[in-house]
């Protein structure tokens, strides 16, 4: 039997409306037999059948024995449930008694769908300012015991960013507009309750609405675009989307370059093979966000080829003959607002900071620079280098033996040279 | 709802209350029992009926007695009882406030 299927134009809670709508469906032979994103209608239905939406109870998704027996004494049967919200009966026996014979009772039973939707939108609220309370503790009052020189407000320019990625704005559209289409809903649920208890007529149903119909429509298409979106998200978080470095077609500073040419290095798999330890190494980040539609990082880390007497602080793969091995981590950003240039860069070097370490800033002066900040550990062995002009911004991370300060001519063309 | 901080019963409600002033009663047969008591003036819907006993026995002014397959049967409380008693006073009251006032 052919099934027709109709978008859900009403509210969930314009009770009037919905019964009417199904009525004249009845009317033209349909019936419904699904309700979900969609409402499907098998072409059993007659002309002439009553429909009725009663509040689910808290515990069932479908009536008690005694409802069905009572409905049923009256001639009323039941079709299936809605949403968990409603139980839908019908008839098609125009001298039935209608299911309510006073407009208080339909109140008192509306009363406990509206407590159910309260008590749903407190949890939610609960769980919301905990997760809240959560973010804003780790954020800003969480120290770590290793981090000798905590500075978390620091790293909320770059956290701004991350929270400005197209996908995770897309995610905040859809729960804000979910949010409010629920406070609209929970809002005529309150009103047709409170006219039902006072002996009143429900607030009038505006009858089929368009917008209705485009607002699920929206909801449909964002249901794919959401699902990529988390994958996407999930994706970018685990380093699906990193490259090796020697594939990364855009511009950073080679360590090789940044290293002396009298000591011969390469890569650990060149050395000592492929090893899980060690990915991660070499390789280019993609980020994006609205706020730095440029936004890229290069990990680089070589080792001497030969053996050294170099204490370095990376693990030693050799137990105890401290090859050289030197890192540099690059942050380039290209900002939309180049006045947050200075916050980005100093914000990166927060993130970037060894949290063992004390660092010691100073600012350097450079005639193609806007800003040059150059941060040193106390052992000299990790340093941090930002660079920044107009919107440009460059974050070097880097541990070996050079001085990045000595390098500023070369670190600079990041920015100067985009 | 409870004491005298009870607010006015509907006249479905007082009904089903006097219903069981005298027996148990299943749902059925309150329907019939208000019916037959209002010469079918008071007439209760399925759904009324429902509704009215669920939130009678949540305020403990009823209770149920037994389960025989889909029946159910109910009975009075203390507490109903007072309630049926409390209501039976007011609309005596208004009833005096009328008829003094012709």
């Amino acid at each position: 039997m052919k099934k027709i299927r109709k978008l859900f134009p009403f509210s969930i809670y314009d009770i009037s409306g919905i019964e009417h709508w199904l009525e004249d469906a009845a009317n033209m032979g349909l019936f419904p037999i699904h309700f979900g994103l969609w409402v499907t209608f098998a072409q059993t239905g007659v002309s002439g059948t009553r429909f009725r939406l009663e509040a689910c109870d808290k515990k069932s998704t479908t009536p008690s024995m005694e409802q069905l027996e009572l409905y049923r004494s009256a001639g009323w049967e039941y079709a299936l449930t809605i949403s968990n919200v409603y139980y839908l009966f019908y008839t098609t026996d125009p001298s039935a008694k209608e299911l309510y014979t006073d407009l208080q009772s339909r109140g008192f039973s509306l009363e406990k769908l509206e407590k159910k939707i309260r008590h749903y939108r407190r949890v939610h609220f609960a769980i919301y300012a905990v997760i809240a309370v959560f973010l804003i503790w780790t954020l800003f009052f969480f120290q770590s015991k290793w981090d000798v020189d905590p500075a978390p407000l620091k790293k909320i320019p770059v956290l701004l960013l991350f929270l400005c990625h197209p996908l995770v704005l897309v995610l905040l559209a859809a729960g804000g507009f979910s949010k409010l289409q629920s406070i609209r809903d929970y809002r005529l649920l309150r009103r047709t309750c409170q006219a039902f208890k006072e002996g009143l007529a429900p607030p009038p149903s505006a009858g089929p609405s368009r917008q209705k119909i485009r607002e699920q429509k929206i909801m449909l298409a964002l249901i794919p675009i959401l699902i990529v979106t988390d994958l996407l998200l999930i994706g970018s978080t685990r380093g699906v989307f990193r490259v090796p470095v020697e594939r990364f077609p855009k511009a950073y500073i080679s360590l090789q370059d940044l290293e002396a040419e009298e000591v011969e290095l390469t890569t650990y798999e060149a050395l000592f093979g492929p090893s899980r330890f060690y990915e991660g190494e070499n390789e280019a980040v993609h980020h994006l966000s609205l706020l730095a539609p440029t936004w890229y990082e290069v990990n680089q880390s070589v080792y001497q080829t030969g053996e050294g007497d170099f204490k370095g602080i990376s693990y030693d793969p050799e137990g105890g003959k401290y090859r050289y091995h030197a890192t540099l981590d690059m942050t380039y950003f290209e900002l939309t607002i180049p006045a947050m240039a200075r916050m980005v860069a100093e914000s990166q070097m927060e993130v970037d900071r060894a949290l063992n370490r004390r660092y010691t800033y100073t600012e350097l002066s450079h005639p193609a620079l806007d800003f040059a900040i150059y941060a040193t550990s106390k052992d000299g062995i990790l340093q941090a280098l930002a660079v920044g002009k107009g919107g440009h911004v460059a974050v070097f991370s880097y541990g070996g033996m050079q001085k990045l300060d000595e390098h500023l001519d070369l670190l600079a063309t990041m920015v100067t040279e985009p | 709802m409870g004491g005298k901080d009870r607010a006015a019963l509907t006249e479905p409600m007082y009904y089903v209350l006097m219903s069981f002033l005298h027996q148990e009663m299943c749902g059925i047969e309150i329907t019939e029992f208000v019916e037959r008591k209002t010469d079918g003036r008071v007439r209760l819907g399925p759904g009324t009926l429902y509704t009215l006993l669920g939130k009678f026995q949540e305020e403990k002014l009823i209770e149920e007695t037994q389960t025989e397959g889909r029946k159910r049967t109910y009975r009075l409380t203390e507490k109903g009882r007072e309630a049926f008693l409390e209501e039976l006073e007011r609309l005596r009251a208004c009833l005096l406030d009328g008829e003094e006032e012709l």
